[in-house]
């Protein structure tokens, strides 16, 4: 049987080179290559954990115009990603062992291009990196971007200080708290939410030899109405978010933290509407808007709950503007080049979901998807 | 209504939802471990909130039998588990697979009985040392709470501080009663 379905292959091959000659002149032999991402295409890249297979974490690379998927990063296990578009790199915290699932543990920091999505460069760090959840806040950099910053769990938990040029590391202790939020102007100062309901601020020595830690006053309740972890950038401050959809605009530049106003979103005739997820809002710093992802039911256990539409707040004249449908979503992110695109983690459907927003009335609309990925938790569009 | 609504997005969303890992820190009759994590905290500004305190308000727990339900998120004990179900994986409610050992920190969820009425202490220990099993992705959160309160939190992998600290599935342990609120 085989024999005779080799031998009639034999005999179409043949065919085909007797007929080739016909043909010889106009064909074009083709070379295998590699494509890059271009540089002025604006991206959004989505951290897959890839639960099911956790030790092969990835990133995908989309054109934010049409959502096509252009590229991947290796993001190992548990990793984080942190984009610098202004050096055109990205940087992923992540974890290797030495056996794929056993033996040595690694940590480290690779260095990818943002073009060839190559890894240019790798910094070791200490195996004490929190293998979380790829929260934004648990990996950041600070104003200056020379200065990356990596929370640590064992579960004691501490922040990690890497200096991008020399490599040179500091470990700043920070118990009971977590989250990095960065001075918006000061490179050398990043504060954290803490367990007690204070806001703990560090501003490090400029030799990384020691840092000095100012508590806040409390500014937030633990229990009763915890904030996401999730933060946004205002224009000079921070804005954070609370599980019963308060929005606390923080002041994070000086040496201790301050809370500059408290906005209640939720109107009385939506009294049981709550925010969630895991990145449950986004904030326009030119326009004061915020969108955040909402449900109904504010039960506890609720916080992490899909979306059913998509509220636009407007911070500076502290009203609520317009709530649009949009099911599903657990990760929200605004486009830093077009204050009028959003893209969302559709952890039901598995897509990745494209949002216009209307300049005039806010009303948002879903105007794209790719289904993609297995268990992506963050979405960003920074360039 | 919000039931039906919320099992589906539980089901679904459970399936993509993240965290492999989590549970806080609890060190449960370990207490090197806990001795340990006491050591590196101390100095510091505040401790973590453990999720409960064995001197008082709990009791040694009368443990009911486990229901057939085993395979599904909405078993009760399942209420603040966040990973891959062990009784899917060829553990069982409250015993690692093959090769797989019990995470040495935890966190404790607080989950209540509707055949007894009563409320249970859960812990949730992660399962360590062995490649993600990736069946039955629960992802319950009752009484769950960010990283700055690590003794409620679910989003971290629980097998951090064991020497093979790769992820592969989450137990539901029960050990304690709550007392009635």
């Amino acid at each position: 049987m085989r024999t005779f379905a080799f031998r009639r292959l034999q005999c179409a091959c043949a065919v085909l080179l007797l007929s080739a000659p016909a043909t010889a002149a106009e064909f074009k032999s083709e070379s295998a290559g590699t494509t890059t991402i271009p540089a002025a295409m604006h991206r959004v890249y989505v951290l897959d954990a890839a639960l099911p297979h956790i030790v092969d974490g990835r990133i995908y690379v989309l054109d934010a115009a049409d959502l096509s998927l252009k590229g991947m990063l290796e993001a190992g296990f548990a990793g984080m990603m942190l984009a610098a578009p202004d050096r055109r790199r990205i940087y992923v915290a992540t974890t290797f062992y030495e056996r794929l699932t056993r033996g040595k543990r690694i940590d480290v920091v690779q260095v990818f291009d943002d073009q060839t999505l190559k890894v240019i460069d790798e910094i070791p760090i200490p195996t004490r990196r929190a293998q979380a959840l790829s929260y934004r806040s648990l990996f950041q950099r600070s104003s200056d971007g020379n200065v990356l910053f990596i929370q640590n769990a064992t579960p004691a938990t501490s922040i990690s200080v890497v200096d991008t040029a020399s490599k040179r590391q500091l470990e700043t202790p920070a118990p009971g708290c977590y989250g990095i939020y960065p001075a918006p102007t000061k490179p050398l100062r990043f504060s954290t939410l803490c367990g007690d309901g204070t806001i703990g601020t560090y501003t490090m020595s400029s030799n990384f030899q020691s840092s000095e830690r100012k508590t806040s006053a409390k500014l937030f309740d633990t229990g009763a109405d915890p904030l996401f972890i999730h933060a946004e950038r205002d224009q000079d401050g921070y804005v954070f978010l609370s599980f019963k959809g308060k929005l606390l605009r923080a002041s994070l530049d000086g040496e201790s933290a301050t809370i500059t106003e408290t906005l209640d979103i939720i109107p009385p005739d939506a009294a049981d509407w709550a925010p969630g997820g895991y990145q449950p809002f986004a904030v326009d710093p030119k326009s004061g808007m915020a969108y955040i992802l909402m449900h109904p039911g504010n039960k506890d256990g609720d916080h992490k709950n899909p979306s059913a539409e998509i509220w636009a707040y407007d911070l500076r004249g502290k009203r609520l503007v317009a709530r649009s449908r949009a099911a599903n979503l657990t990760s929200l992110t605004l486009s830093a080049v077009d204050p009028a695109l959003l893209f969302g983690i559709n952890p039901v459907d598995l897509t990745i979901e494209r949002f216009t927003i209307d300049a005039s009335s806010h009303q948002i609309s879903r105007a794209g998807q790719i289904r993609l990925g297995e268990t992506a938790a963050l979405v960003e569009a920074p360039r | 209504m919000s039931d039906i609504i919320i099992n589906r997005l539980m089901a679904a969303f459970d399936r993509a939802a993240e965290q492999a890992f989590r549970r806080s820190a609890q060190a449960i009759g370990r207490r090197s471990a806990l001795s340990t994590i006491g050591k590196l905290l101390v100095g510091g500004a505040m401790l973590p909130v453990l999720p409960f305190d064995r001197s008082s308000g709990v009791h040694a727990a009368d443990a009911p039998k486990a229901d057939a339900a085993d395979g599904s998120c909405d078993y009760w004990r399942y209420c603040a588990l966040d990973g891959f179900l062990c009784s899917c994986c060829g553990g069982s409610v409250s015993a690692c697979p093959p090769g797989a050992e019990p995470s040495k920190v935890t966190w404790i969820g607080t989950c209540h009985n509707p055949d007894e009425g009563k409320d249970y202490l859960v812990s949730y220990n992660d399962c360590c040392g062995k490649t993600s099993c990736g069946r039955c992705l629960c992802n319950g959160n009752v009484g769950e709470r960010p990283g700055y309160r690590m003794g409620l939190h679910n989003d971290i992998n629980w097998c951090m501080a064991n020497t093979q600290s790769m992820y592969h599935c989450t137990v539901s342990v029960l050990v304690g009663m709550a007392e009635s609120k």
